[in-house]
C-alpha cells in the first residue's frame, strides 16, 4: 500500500474514532442506586414543602392582598409614562420573563429578567441578592428610572386618587390618615432616591409625611409580593417520572419510562458527572445561593462584583427585614443577620431555577448565553473567572453527553400550577 | 370516685407520662455530630431535626465539656466549608447565647450543596484556645 494512502486511511480512522467518541452514546442504562433515587426524589416537585410565611410581610398570604397585588402587577399606570407595568418584563406567557437578554422598561436594563415562578421560596432577590424579601424587591423597579420610573410620592398620590384602589388598600392595610389625604401631592415627584429635584422635594416633607408615604409605598410592595407568592411551577414530565419510580420499580427501564433513554442519561449526568445538582438542587432546582461560575461580562463591561455588593446593599436597604417597614420580629430575620459578606462572594450571582428553563431563554445575569447548549458548553469549559475564582471545574463531557443533559433539562417544562385567572390582568 | 374524677386523673397521669417521655427524649436525643479537640474539649452538636435539610437556615445547640464538666463562658466561632469545592459556608453563623452552662445556641446555619462539609469550631477562653473539626457528608 502506498504511504499516502496509509496516512489517508489512518486519518480517516482517527476522525471516525473521534466522532464515535464524541457523538455515540456509549453509556449503558443501569438501575438507580439508593443514593441516586434519594437525590432524584429530592428534586421532585412532590418533595416541595409548603411555602413558609414571610414574617416581614404580614399580608403575604392574604387573598385580598394578592388580589390587590394582581391588579397592581398588570397596571401600566404605575409608571412615569403610563405604559410600563411589572408584567411588561415579567410576562405570564413567558413564565414571567421577557425573552430578552436585557429588559426594556422606560429604558434598557442592566440585568436579565428572572422568572418569578416559584421565586417566593428564595430568601434573596436580584441576581446579586440586593433585596431580602419579595416585597422589598417589588419596590425597586417602581422607582427605577429605567424601569417604571414612578417616584413613591406620585405612586401614593395615584392610590389616593383612584377610588377603587384606595378602598382596596384601606380594606387591607387600614385607613390612610386624613392629614395625608388632604395634602396635595399632585405634581410633586418626591423620593429619597430620585434625581436632585425629587430628593429636594422629599426633604421638604415633614418626617411624619415621609414615613407615611414610605409606609404606603412598602404596602404596595407587600401586595405585589402576595400576588407573586401564588406563582407556582406545575408538574413536569420529570416529576411524573419521579412519581412513576415510586410506584413501579427503580429499574429506570427506558422502554417503560416516561422519560426517553436520552433524557434518563441526561438525568444521570445531572446528578452525577455534570455536578449540576451541586447548585441546582431541591424541587426548584436552585439552592438560592450565590456562585461565581466564571460568566464573562458583556463586551466592554467590567465584571460585576455580584453578591459582594448585593449583601451590602441589602443591609443598607430601609425596606429590609430589620427595617422600620418590616413586620418581622428582628429575631426572625435570620438570613439577613447571618448573611455572608466575605471576599469569596465577589463575582457570585444567584443560582436560577431550572424549572421551565427551556422556555426562558436567554440565560445568565446579563443574558449572555442564548441557548441551553451555550450554557452547557460554558460549564463544560468552566473558563477562568475575571474576578475572584470560578467555583465550577471543567466537566469534560462528550458531545453526546451534552445533548443528553440538554434533553433532560427540557423535561422540566410544564404549565404553571397557578390558576389561569391569576395569569391575566384582572377583569 | 365519679367518672369525672377518674377521667381527670387519667388525663393528668397521661399528660405527666407524656411530659416525662418527651423530656427524656429531648434530653437523651443523640447529637447530630460529636468531635474532640487536641486539648480534650468534647463538642456535641444537637439540632431540633434529626437530619440536616439542604437550603434551610436553622440553629444548633452546641454542648462543650472537658473532663466531664461543662465549659462555660467560652468564645466560640464557627467556620468551614466544602473542602472539595474550595468555598466556605453560605452564611456566617454565630453563637448568640449560652442557654445553660456549656450549652451554646448557634444561629444562622445553612448548607446549600450535597457533598462533604467541614466545620471548624474554635473554642477560646482566658487561658486557652483550641479547635475541634467535624466532617460530614450531605
Amino acid at each position: 500500500m502506498q504511504t499516502g494512502l496509509k496516512v489517508f486511511l489512518g486519518g480517516l480512522v482517527m476522525i471516525a474514532g473521534w466522532f464515535a467518541w464524541e457523538w455515540v452514546p456509549w453509556q449503558r442504562e443501569t438501575a438507580w442506586n439508593a443514593d441516586e433515587l434519594r437525590l432524584i426524589q429530592s428534586l421532585s416537585l412532590h418533595s416541595l414543602e409548603p411555602i413558609q410565611p414571610d414574617f416581614s410581610n404580614s399580608v403575604g398570604d392574604s387573598h385580598e392582598a394578592a388580589e390587590f397585588g394582581h391588579a397592581l402587577f398588570f397596571d401600566k399606570r404605575l409608571s412615569a409614562n403610563q405604559n410600563v407595568s411589572c408584567a411588561s418584563c415579567h410576562q405570564p406567557e413567558n413564565y414571567f420573563t421577557d425573552s430578552l437578554p436585557l429588559p426594556m422598561g422606560l429604558g434598557p436594563g442592566t440585568r436579565h429578567t428572572p422568572s418569578l415562578v416559584g421565586l417566593s421560596y428564595s430568601p434573596w432577590y436580584y441576581w446579586d441578592g440586593r433585596r431580602d424579601s419579595q416585597w422589598s424587591q417589588a419596590l425597586a423597579p417602581l422607582e427605577a428610572k429605567h424601569e417604571q420610573g414612578i417616584d413613591r410620592t406620585s405612586l401614593v398620590n395615584f392610590i389616593l386618587q383612584d377610588q377603587p384602589y384606595l378602598e382596596e388598600y384601606e380594606k387591607i392595610f387600614g385607613v390612610i390618615s386624613t392629614g395625608l389625604k388632604n395634602t396635595d401631592l399632585s405634581d410633586t415627584p418626591a423620593t429619597p432616591i430620585g434625581d436632585p429635584y425629587e430628593t429636594e422635594t422629599w426633604q421638604d416633607f415633614e418626617s411624619s409625611v415621609q414615613i407615611e408615604i414610605s409606609k404606603i409605598f412598602s404596602n404596595v410592595g407587600k401586595a405585589l409580593a402576595a400576588y407573586q407568592r401564588l406563582l407556582h411551577p406545575g408538574d413536569s414530565r420529570f416529576d411524573e417520572y419521579t412519581q412513576s419510580l415510586q410506584m413501579i420499580s427503580a429499574k429506570g427501564d427506558p422502554k417503560d419510562s416516561i422519560l426517553s433513554r436520552q433524557e434518563l442519561l441526561g438525568l444521570r449526568l445531572f446528578i452525577g458527572k455534570g455536578n449540576c445538582v451541586d447548585c441546582h438542587n431541591g424541587p426548584l432546582f436552585t439552592n438560592h445561593e450565590f456562585h461565581n461560575t466564571g460568566v464573562m461580562p458583556l463586551p466592554g463591561e467590567l465584571p460585576a462584583l455580584g453578591r459582594f455588593n448585593g449583601i451590602r446593599i441589602a443591609r443598607e436597604d430601609p425596606f429590609n427585614c430589620l427595617g422600620a417597614y418590616s413586620d418581622a420580629d428582628p429575631r426572625d430575620c435570620v438570613e439577613l443577620r447571618f448573611a455572608r459578606d466575605t471576599n469569596d462572594t465577589v463575582g457570585a450571582h444567584k443560582t436560577p431555577t431550572l424549572r421551565n428553563i427551556a422556555e426562558t431563554s436567554p440565560y445568565m445575569h446579563t443574558g449572555q448565553q442564548i441557548s441551553l447548549s451555550d450554557v452547557i458548553e460554558h460549564y463544560n469549559e468552566a473558563p477562568t473567572a475575571m474576578v475572584s475564582h470560578n467555583e465550577a471545574k471543567p466537566l469534560k463531557l462528550r458531545r453526546s453527553e451534552m445533548k443528553q443533559l440538554e434533553a433532560f433539562l427540557r423535561t422540566l417544562s410544564a404549565p404553571l400550577a397557578t390558576d389561569s385567572s391569576w395569569l391575566n390582568p384582572p377583569d | 370516685m365519679g367518672i369525672y374524677k377518674i377521667t381527670k386523673t387519667f388525663i393528668h397521669q397521661t399528660l405527666l407520662f407524656l411530659a416525662l417521655v418527651s423530656h427524656t427524649y429531648a434530653s437523651g436525643a443523640p447529637p447530630l455530630f460529636e468531635a474532640s479537640s487536641p486539648q480534650g474539649y468534647i463538642v456535641k452538636i444537637f439540632s431540633d431535626s434529626n437530619r440536616i435539610v439542604l437550603n434551610r437556615i436553622h440553629e444548633w445547640q452546641l454542648s462543650i465539656e472537658r473532663d466531664n464538666r461543662p465549659v462555660s463562658e467560652a468564645n466560640i466561632t464557627l467556620t468551614g466549608g466544602m473542602p472539595n469545592h474550595d468555598h466556605g459556608l453560605p452564611t456566617q453563623p454565630e453563637v448568640t447565647s449560652e442557654s445553660d452552662p456549656g450549652c451554646y445556641i448557634v444561629e444562622g446555619i445553612r448548607f446549600h450543596m450535597p457533598g462533604l462539609w467541614q466545620i471548624v469550631i474554635n473554642i477560646s477562653g482566658n487561658d486557652f484556645e483550641d479547635t475541634a473539626t467535624i466532617e460530614f457528608k450531605l
